[in-house]
């Protein structure tokens, strides 16, 4: 149950940067040239970077984490949460963007 | 080359990215029935089905990337972007591609969450509902990328006028 608890926090935090990242790289170009000079695509550094938070964190928890059976499922409804509220917003912010 | 050459050349990309995609997120919904049925023999092909339906998913998550930056951008979203269906570039593409980088990792913490429980079939205290949900979001957001992603072939085609 740790590394449940663990992964759906690093899935919770890599869906709230990607969204976050994408964001910010859209109000302001030089953030996003930033992301684009890291890989040489802004979307290739987000799926990258993506993968690491959720990797690395996820691994690290899961050994340090303190074990609570009862919350795994609460952390898992999280992250189906959060990655339906950051896919409305991006939704939500593109036809805002679209329609300015 | 024109347009219409290149993406017949491209066309086996497309073709990859979309069928991966679709078989990854349907792969979900066996997971789901296994599950459901918490049966010891169920839970071993839940589990290998769910890394299947991550392997697929990250393979058409490749596949977009090399699609994505190698010819979307040059090819098909200045012809996008210079007919009547602008918006669907920057909505349904922009949308399309950022929330796409979410369903590989779903789809990998639902590997996970099963590999992490294998008391499934004998314990009924390991919380079914939230496993479901996430597994029924990968499959929604997978079929939705299906969606988007023929809306935007849609307009490529009609801005070409080739209709839809």
């Amino acid at each position: 149950m740790k590394r449940i608890k663990a992964f759906s926090i690093s899935a919770i935090t890599s869906i709230i940067v990607v969204t976050l990242f994408t964001l910010i790289g859209e109000l302001a170009h030089p953030f996003k040239d930033v992301l684009k000079a890291i890989t040489g695509h802004h979307w290739i550094t987000k799926s990258v970077l993506s993968v690491i938070i959720f990797v690395v964190p996820g691994l690290i928890l899961s050994y340090t984490i303190k074990s609570d059976r009862d919350d795994s499922g609460k952390y898992i409804w999280g992250v189906v949460g959060t990655a339906l509220i950051g896919s409305i917003v991006l939704l939500v912010y593109f036809i805002i963007h679209a329609l300015a | 080359m024109g347009f219409i050459e290149v993406l017949q050349e491209l066309r086996w990309l497309v073709i990859l990215h979309a069928a991966a995609g679709e078989l990854g997120a349907l792969l979900f919904l066996w997971v789901i029935i296994e599950l459901k049925n918490r049966r010891e023999d169920g839970y071993l092909r839940a589990k290998w089905v769910s890394f299947s339906g991550f392997v697929l998913l990250f393979i058409s998550w490749f596949v977009s990337a090399v699609y994505y930056t190698g010819h979307y951008g040059n090819i098909v979203k200045p012809v996008i972007k210079e007919g009547n269906f602008a918006w669907v570039h920057g909505v349904i593409m922009e949308t399309k591609e950022h929330v796409f980088i979410f369903i590989p990792i779903l789809a990998l913490l639902v590997f996970i969450i099963i590999a992490s429980t294998p008391n499934w079939a004998k314990d009924k205290e390991i919380p079914g509902k939230p496993i479901y949900a996430l597994s029924i979001l990968v499959i929604v957001l997978g079929f939705g990328m299906v969606s988007l992603g023929y809306i935007i072939s849609a307009a490529a085609r009609a801005t070409l006028g080739g209709g839809v």
